[in-house]
């Protein structure tokens, strides 16, 4: 493992998201991770973000449903703010014009409805679907 | 929106054209629906490169995204052995292979039923 992974509980994460989810997309994880575990993918890993308030994820659906668990550990990989995104994101556009983590986080907060987050995210965790819900 | 001529090389060569119903959208100016973008030409060429990328199995060209999460439509361009052509996946981009389509759509007017729906829970406070 390289020095910017490492383990964390889920409940001192913070949110860059109001809602998550959807599709069915926390129905999977649910079901995923109560038959694994959360597992730890390299090539997809959860990715935080340092802010002056602590850690705030990227990839909020996984980190909901670790916390909607009451899973002890999480693995994640952690990224300063001013870190450059990978090449690839900046081609997808992911998080429109940003070219580092820090300016990711403030799409990201930016973007949410019905009123946008503060820049640095939200301890509290997004809204999730139930598994009987759309 | 996306024209024929827009298309990127490899779907310009086969059958493919995006569908009248998108087309249709446009002419009746039924493309704000925040949080669901429809994409322009440049960059539905750059996101269809890095699906091609990571998700190699899903032939298909994004035309929408949301800005507030990870969620692009994709309609796929080629039959294959999963999915037929026409279908409109949701996928989430930078997910696991596993994890990648998070819904799928017989046609493009079942996905705009749901992403108006999405625009209306969205502009109302929860």
């Amino acid at each position: 493992m390289s020095d910017d992974v490492i383990t964390v509980s889920p409940s001192e994460l913070w949110f860059s998201q109001r809602t998550a989810g959807g599709n069915g997309r926390a129905k999977k994880l649910r079901a995923s991770i109560r038959k694994q575990g959360f597992i730890y993918d390299p090539a997809n890993p959860v990715t935080v973000i340092r802010t002056p308030n602590g850690l705030t994820t990227i990839d909020n659906t996984r980190v909901a449903v670790a916390q909607e668990l009451q899973l002890d550990k999480i693995t994640v990989v952690v990224k300063n703010y001013d870190e450059s995104l990978p090449p690839i994101m900046v081609k997808a556009r992911r998080f429109g014009e940003a070219k580092t983590w820090g300016e990711a986080l403030r799409y990201r907060t930016s973007h949410q409805r019905p009123e946008p987050l503060p820049p640095y995210g939200t301890p509290v965790r997004p809204y999730m679907p139930k598994d009987d819900e759309p | 929106m996306i024209n024929h001529e827009d298309l990127p090389d490899k779907l310009k060569q086969t059958d493919f054209t995006m569908p009248s119903a998108y087309f249709t959208v446009f002419e009746r100016q039924l493309t704000s629906l925040a949080p669901w973008a429809f994409i322009d030409a440049q960059e539905a060429q750059s996101l269809f490169e890095v699906i091609q990328e990571l998700y190699p199995h899903i032939p298909g060209m994004p035309f929408a995204r949301r800005r507030d999460n990870d969620d692009v439509a994709v309609i796929i361009a080629q039959n294959t052995t999963d999915y037929t052509q026409g279908t409109i996946l949701i996928v989430h981009l930078f997910a696991s292979k596993e994890f990648a389509v998070d819904d799928t759509f017989p046609e493009f007017w079942d996905w705009f039923r749901i992403a108006v729906n999405e625009m209306i829970a969205f502009t109302s406070s929860r």
